[in-house]
């Protein structure tokens, strides 16, 4: 029997909140001046994985990134392929848990212990997993609605309250393009764009190769686009320094809005705008990781959702000891040893190897 | 087999992180492992994994079951199946 496939608009919905969610608060990490204009540098080699995401998917008549990696490497060598990439999903899902926190900790919940806002965390994220794909993708379009609202606010205010000012972000391009370049392939390229390999784990009820594509897409583009606006946003309001010293430039951003000594403190917008992005975000990790664990196993994936959320709790915890080396780890060793083999080199194997394998007419 | 799919995945993740933390602080491996494990005072993670095990063994023994079966009521059920039986004959 095929599974019921998820609605295009709600399949869109989550892959552009899945790309916003945390990428939002963190913004295009300041290690040059423009770091709005590398978001949109980025862009363009990051269509280069839905042309190697859609490729392998239409070589294999869509199916599943797991049952795909063990058609390409053989029974042993892909069931430890599709154990990596549940650890892989199973971490990702802990680091986000653990921005979230760190987040919440600064802006909203100062005394309350991490332990106790984690395990909250964790079971709302579990009992969004337990729902499924079509649960969580119609949970998205929710979402956006409410981020997307949120972010108009937060800019609205901002003009209202004087603090836009427009020649924060001169000198344009001081040292050149060629950094911009750089940090595009080194940062963000591989996050947020990379992670949308989480979504092949899916494709049998999000539609296919065809459907990937197109609204892979879609959700590229309005996500680059509201990820240079969100920068611009920051930048015109806090400054190209500022900017670069400052660990939530959003949140950072929000807390100067003023108007007449009414409203005031709209941190709390953006920390709401962090809490339900890194909701959905976990959640579709999660189910990735249960999904995974469950096929080698053979377990059903029910009842391995609320077990491994706890353990990604747990993983969040213990990820980082404080939030400088958060940062760091995230920026240049994740990056390097995990991003990079995982979203790009293992998928580009797979796929030489599905290849070679299964040409038209050859046996295998 | 969820207590085994559970505590693979345990393990497996405390390594990545260990191999992570390595690289970062260039340290030895088994001292940055020995770091990472969650020991005595930092009890909040014990008993997150803790809770996760016993979770997972809840669901291997099928604990539900067994409540609903030593504890449940029987009525409803035999119900159900005289009814069934009715409609079969």
């Amino acid at each position: 029997m095929t599974p019921s496939k998820v609605n295009p608009v709600d399949t869109f919905t989550l892959q552009l909140v899945f790309l916003l969610s945390t990428s939002i608060i963190f913004g295009t990490p300041s290690v040059v001046p423009d770091s709005w204009l590398v978001g949109l540098v980025a862009f363009f080699p990051a269509c280069l994985f839905i042309v190697l995401y859609s490729a392998m998917l239409s070589s294999q008549h869509d199916l599943g990134l797991y049952p795909m990696l063990e058609k390409a490497w053989g029974k042993i060598a892909g069931k430890m392929f599709v154990l990596l990439y549940a650890i892989y999903f199973l971490y990702i899902a802990a680091r986000n848990i653990r921005d979230m926190i760190e987040l919440v900790m600064s802006a909203l919940l100062r005394i309350t212990p991490v332990p106790i806002l984690t395990s909250l965390f964790i079971m709302l994220i579990a009992y969004t997993a337990l729902g499924g794909i079509k649960a969580i993708a119609r949970f998205a379009s929710l979402i956006l609605c409410i981020v997307l609202l949120m972010l108009v606010t937060l800019a609205v205010f901002l003009m209202f309250s004087s603090s836009i000012i427009l020649e924060q972000m001169l000198p344009f391009l001081s040292k050149g393009m060629w950094p911009v370049i750089q940090s595009a392939f080194t940062h963000s390229l591989w996050f947020p764009y990379g992670e949308i390999i989480v979504f092949l784990v899916f494709q049998p009820e999000l539609g296919g190769a065809k459907g990937f594509r197109k609204i892979t897409l879609y959700a590229f583009i309005s996500a680059c686009i509201i990820l240079t606006i969100s920068d611009l946003l920051q930048i015109w309001s806090l400054g190209i320094e500022s900017k670069k010293y400052s660990v939530f430039a959003l949140l950072d951003a929000a807390r100067l809005i003023n108007i007449a000594n009414i409203i005031t403190r709209m941190d709390a917008v953006v920390a709401l705008i962090i809490i339900f992005g890194t909701l959905l975000k976990c959640s579709v990790f999660l189910f990735a990781c249960t999904e995974g664990i469950a096929r080698i196993f053979k377990v059903k994936t029910g009842k391995l959702t609320f077990p491994l959320a706890l353990v990604a709790g747990a993983f969040s915890i213990l990820v980082t000891r404080n939030s400088a080396e958060h940062v760091t780890e995230g920026l240049k060793y994740v990056i390097y040893t995990m991003h990079i083999p995982l979203q790009l080199l293992v998928p580009l194997l797979t796929l030489i190897l599905l290849r070679i394998r299964y040409r038209k007419g050859a046996a295998t | 087999m969820t207590i085994l799919a559970v505590f693979v995945a345990t393990v497996l993740g405390l390594l990545l992180m260990a191999g992570l933390d390595v690289l970062v602080f260039k340290q030895p491996f088994v001292r940055v492992f020995v770091d990472l494990l969650p020991v005595f005072p930092d009890t909040s993670t014990v008993f997150m994994f803790a809770a996760a095990f016993v979770m997972a063994a809840w669901v291997d023994f099928k604990m539900t079951d067994r409540l609903k079966k030593k504890f449940g009521k029987q009525s409803n059920k035999q119900g159900s199946e005289e009814n069934r039986d009715a409609k079969q004959s």
